[in-house]
């Protein structure tokens, strides 16, 4: 009887400063972490094949005595009616202790996905979208830990404020004019072709055109446009429909709005 | 009678004496210590919202403290009798309690608003707390041995004051 309470009373006091140290230890790594150990960089963004990209670069500085694992980052962005247009993953498997991890978080967003999803309302209306930010890792191999974070990102539209004037004939040209405006509050800049076809209320085609430079908005730009094409009078009619086709770099749309002549 | 009181204040003295030194000990190791390292760390560049966390858990820090040197002072004020087992039993008990509230049950949460966003912190600690509980039972199990190893031997030795003559008296005649 005696042997075995000596035996425990040993384990139990090698197993509370094996649990004391670990703890102590724990603490001032996790308090390295805390304080200066993660740092975010500056945010940057850029576009390629119809692809936005909004990059977030980390840096783990692991000063502490144990490892972390299984590091995963996960963003799901919403706008706002809800609908989930992007979702990134960024996962790290190891960072040894004692070592300096760079990393970073890729948030992208498909414009092209925009028009085959039917958001296309998102490249004329601001608004805020939803984030949600999901982190998890592993301390020490045993302790894992999971923040999330729900946050709103300020939407900036491609084509803010898309606006077709009063559409004017001149009969005797037989030339139409359309005023064009719009706002670039997107991050990035606009630039490609904007193509158009008039029609009449019977859906024929009366006259279709371009914008011979091309158009370049760059971010947070306002621009008007004179569209300009030639039109077959003779086909007229009060009101009718323009089709505009916009071909940028990042992305492709067409939309549809309706023109009617006052008092026409 | 006179002479039975010397004794017993002579008994209690070196109890008490040896329990003032224990609760001093243990208040230095338990409360002063943790105080001296949680005032070492550098607060000011935790966010404030972290604060509210951080105070709960400095105040269950003080209780453990607590309940460290109440039972500290308790096991040296009755050593030598079953009571010390019997706080022995109770500390371990307590402890197990303790950690199960403290830690929440293994997973720790922190709730909060920083710039408008709303951050929530999920710590699973089970594994952490599973090792606590089985040192503690450990512990548990060590006190009990003792409390039966205690009355084993308070059955096999008569006890000693007691002379033959009263020894025999004390058994009743057939």
């Amino acid at each position: 009887m005696r042997q075995a309470i000596r035996a425990l009373g040993w384990a139990t006091k090698i197993f509370w400063i094996v649990i004391a140290v670990f703890m102590i230890t724990c603490l001032y790594s996790a308090m390295g972490l805390m304080m200066g150990g993660i740092r975010f960089g500056e945010p940057g963004v850029s576009s390629s094949n119809g692809t936005a990209t909004v990059s977030l670069p980390f840096s783990f500085n692991n000063t502490g005595f144990y490892d972390i694992s299984e590091l995963n980052v996960t963003t799901c962005i919403r706008d706002y009616n809800g609908t989930l247009i992007s979702t990134s993953t960024t996962f790290v498997s190891l960072i040894p202790h004692g070592s300096n991890v760079e990393e970073a978080h890729n948030i992208s967003i498909s414009l092209d996905e925009f028009v085959s999803k039917n958001l296309t309302y998102l490249f004329f209306n601001n608004g805020n979208f939803s984030v949600e930010i999901f982190a998890g890792l592993k301390f020490a191999y045993i302790f894992p830990f999971q923040i999330s974070i729900n946050a709103t990102m300020p939407w900036g539209a491609p084509l803010n404020n898309f606006s077709i004037g009063e559409i004017s004939f001149d009969y005797e040209d037989q030339k139409a004019t359309i005023p064009l405006s719009f706002k670039n509050d997107s991050p990035f800049d606009v630039s490609g072709n904007l193509s158009f076809d008039i029609y009449n209320d019977r859906g024929e085609l009366i006259g279709s055109g371009s914008v011979p430079e091309g158009i370049n908005v760059e971010s947070d730009q306002r621009r008007e446009y004179l569209l300009q094409a030639p039109v077959d009078v003779l086909k007229l009619t009060k009101k009718g429909r323009i089709l505009l086709f916009l071909e940028t770099s990042i992305f492709s749309i067409e939309k549809e709005v309706e023109w009617g002549i006052p008092n026409g | 009678m006179a002479k039975k009181e010397k004794t017993f204040v002579e008994k209690i003295m070196p109890r008490v004496f040896k329990a003032v030194i224990m609760g001093i000990i243990t208040f230095f190791l338990y409360y002063l210590l943790p105080t001296l390292l949680f005032s070492m760390f550098p607060t000011e560049n935790i966010p404030s919202e972290f604060g509210s966390f951080f105070s709960e858990y400095e105040n269950l820090v003080y209780v453990f403290a607590g309940i460290m040197i109440c039972f500290a002072v308790a096991t040296q004020l009755s050593s030598g009798t079953i009571l010390k087992h019997a706080f022995s039993i109770a500390k371990a008990i307590v402890l197990l309690i303790y950690f199960i509230y403290a830690l929440n049950g293994g997973i720790l949460t922190l709730n909060m608003s920083i710039g408008g966003a709303m951050i929530n912190i999920v710590a699973n600690l089970t594994t952490f707390l599973a090792i606590l509980i089985s040192v503690n039972l450990l512990a548990l199990a060590k006190s009990m041995f003792e409390a039966i190893n205690f009355l084993s031997q308070k059955v096999e030795q008569p006890p000693m004051d007691i002379s033959k003559e009263e020894e025999i008296a004390s058994i009743p005649e057939l």
